[in-house]
């Protein structure tokens, strides 16, 4: 029965309508407030807080599409798709795909949207060092072609159809923003300590970034960042990202 | 630690002083200048949930503050009143957190929120009835065998009620806590509240709970609700405490004896200062109601 009337309730708490569950008492004494007026204070907390908890994950495209527009999108989206679990900190990760077909004024919401929510994926993720500089210096130089890195537990890498980055840097600066033309933009986001750092990669890196997250040795990742990008600067490249700390740990060949 | 020596002995591992919520645009003040705070606040509490990330900043600040108070971690997802029962991988990450944390107490809500897994973030009712009450019974038993220790279980606030309910909402959480062991947060803006909405006896309610149960109180500022047809009271914990509740407080306090009393504020969130000066009215009713309890002695 409790069984019933719970399901009953999230049916109706997650509905437009003004549909209550059976079973609640009317007012007491002199109270004329009716059952539905009573419940509504449930849906209006359980679809209001929702709803701010997509507006805090995604701050950004919020300030893109205007905060009426996100906020009846994300209505949409939190009707449609509840949470799955209580750990709101992971609510919204489909999000972006919803924004893609829900907000066609706005072709850059999409990727704005995916591009905040690695950056929340990178804020929360577990804590690791960075590359120990120095024991990979130590390391004899013919081991480099068979070498394995292994990318920080935070670093998410995206490639986005619009410049989300510019965008997302533009609206933190409250700058008044006009829909960005399409361009490709390849992103690395990385937390090595305590600020998550963005930053743009070439098609040559990223290509670089992938191979070696996908588990390759530097000599097969170079060889694909060179056939994506002929010229590819790959001891320019490295260098740059082990000062970011894009990297955890190596592996040294095993022979 | 800046625990503070003089409080009395309770059934509460914390001091009966008061704490504060601790909230995210109060934690670099926390951080920098923890003695300016510490006189005012005795322990501080975090929403569990908040803090289920694998890292991060968010989760290290609060290692850091912990170093420097007491914590209660206060879940707001177990959703104890379930039908379908406790969501046992939330159970585990919780689990874990506790482990690294190794709060001073753990509690959360006679409520549910989650159903065919859908988890819907509010702390909705239930009917109070023998049902709910082997339902609520379960649920808690198997957080406490889970997590190898008592939690707390909070009154909600409640804005409608079930024409099946049979138990009043007191005795339902003196029995609860008579059949688990738990103890009981006992939330007397929530009691201020629901007395409002659906109609009950404060003070009825104050003599109904079992004083040894009673590990931590809580206060909050509540909104008045106009709905055309007569006011419900929110409880939006975005105001200072209403003078009705302090009054409540001090009821409280006289028949349970001092205890740790938290300030909750968790929207429309002030500057630092504002808080602890809730947090300080809250003090002086605890330390009130322990020189009545001294001088009855």
């Amino acid at each position: 029965m409790l069984h019933d009337l719970q399901a009953t309730m999230r049916r109706e708490l997650l509905r437009t309508g003004t549909g209550i569950p059976p079973g609640i008492a009317p007012g007491t004494g002199d109270d004329a407030i009716p059952a539905s007026v009573r419940f509504a204070i449930y849906a209006n907390n359980v679809a209001g807080s929702l709803v701010e908890a997509l507006e805090a994950a995604f701050p950004a495209t919020a300030r893109l599409l205007g905060n009426p527009a996100f906020r009846r999108t994300a209505l949409a989206f939190v009707r449609r798709h509840p949470p799955r679990e209580p750990r709101l900190l992971a609510y919204g990760d489909h999000f972006p795909e919803h924004l893609a077909h829900s907000a066609p004024d706005h072709p850059a919401a999409a990727d704005l949207a995916r591009f905040e929510w690695a950056w929340n994926a990178a804020y929360f993720a577990a804590d690791a060092p960075v590359l120990d500089l120095a024991a990979l210096r130590a390391l004899s130089g013919d081991h480099y072609p068979a070498l394995r890195l292994t990318l920080h537990p935070s670093a998410h890498l995206l490639t986005c159809a619009h410049p989300v980055l510019d965008v997302w840097n533009a609206l933190l600066r409250e700058d008044m923003v006009s829909e960005p033309a399409p361009a490709t933009q390849h992103l690395l986001i990385v937390r090595p300590l305590l600020e998550v750092q963005a930053v743009t990669l070439g098609a040559g890196e990223m290509t670089l970034l992938m191979a070696l997250s996908a588990g390759s040795d530097l000599a097969h990742a170079a060889m694909a960042a060179s056939a994506t990008e002929p010229g590819f600067d790959l001891q320019g490249t490295l260098l740059a990202h082990l000062q970011l700390g894009s990297f955890t740990a190596f592996t040294p060949p095993t022979t | 630690m800046h625990a503070a020596p003089d409080a009395p002995r309770t059934p509460s591992p914390l001091p009966a002083r008061a704490g504060v919520g601790l909230r995210h645009r109060h934690v670099a003040d926390f951080l920098t200048a923890p003695p300016a705070v510490a006189p005012t606040v005795a322990w501080i509490e975090v929403h569990s949930e908040t803090y289920l990330a694998a890292g991060g900043p968010r989760l290290r600040a609060l290692e850091a503050i912990r170093r420097d108070f007491p914590l209660s971690c206060h879940g707001v997802g177990l959703s104890l009143g379930s039908a379908e029962g406790i969501d046992t991988r939330h159970l585990d990450r919780l689990a874990a957190l506790y482990e690294r944390l190794q709060p001073d107490l753990i509690s959360d809500h006679l409520a549910w929120s989650t159903t065919g897994g859908a988890y819907l973030n509010d702390l909705l009712p239930l009917p109070y009835s023998a049902e709910a009450l082997d339902t609520v019974r379960r649920n808690v038993e198997r957080v406490q065998e889970s997590l190898k220790r008592p939690i707390l279980v909070e009154n909600p606030s409640r804005y409608l009620s079930f024409a099946d309910s049979t138990i009043p909402e007191a005795e339902f959480l003196a029995e609860l806590s008579r059949r688990t062991g738990c103890g009981l947060l006992l939330d007397v803006n929530n009691i201020h509240v629901s007395a409002h909405n659906v109609g009950l006896d404060p003070l009825a309610y104050l003599d109904a709970i079992p004083a040894q149960a009673v590990g931590e109180i809580h206060v909050a500022g509540h909104a008045v609700h106009d709905t055309g047809c007569g006011t419900l009271l929110i409880d939006d914990h975005g105001s200072t405490v209403a003078d009705p509740v302090w009054d409540l407080l001090d009821e409280a306090l006289r028949r349970l004896g001092p205890r740790p009393v938290l300030v909750e504020w968790d929207t429309r969130v002030p500057d630092l200062p504002v808080l602890l000066a809730e947090a300080e009215r809250a003090d002086r009713r605890i330390r009130a109601a322990e020189a009545e309890a001294r001088h009855a002695a």
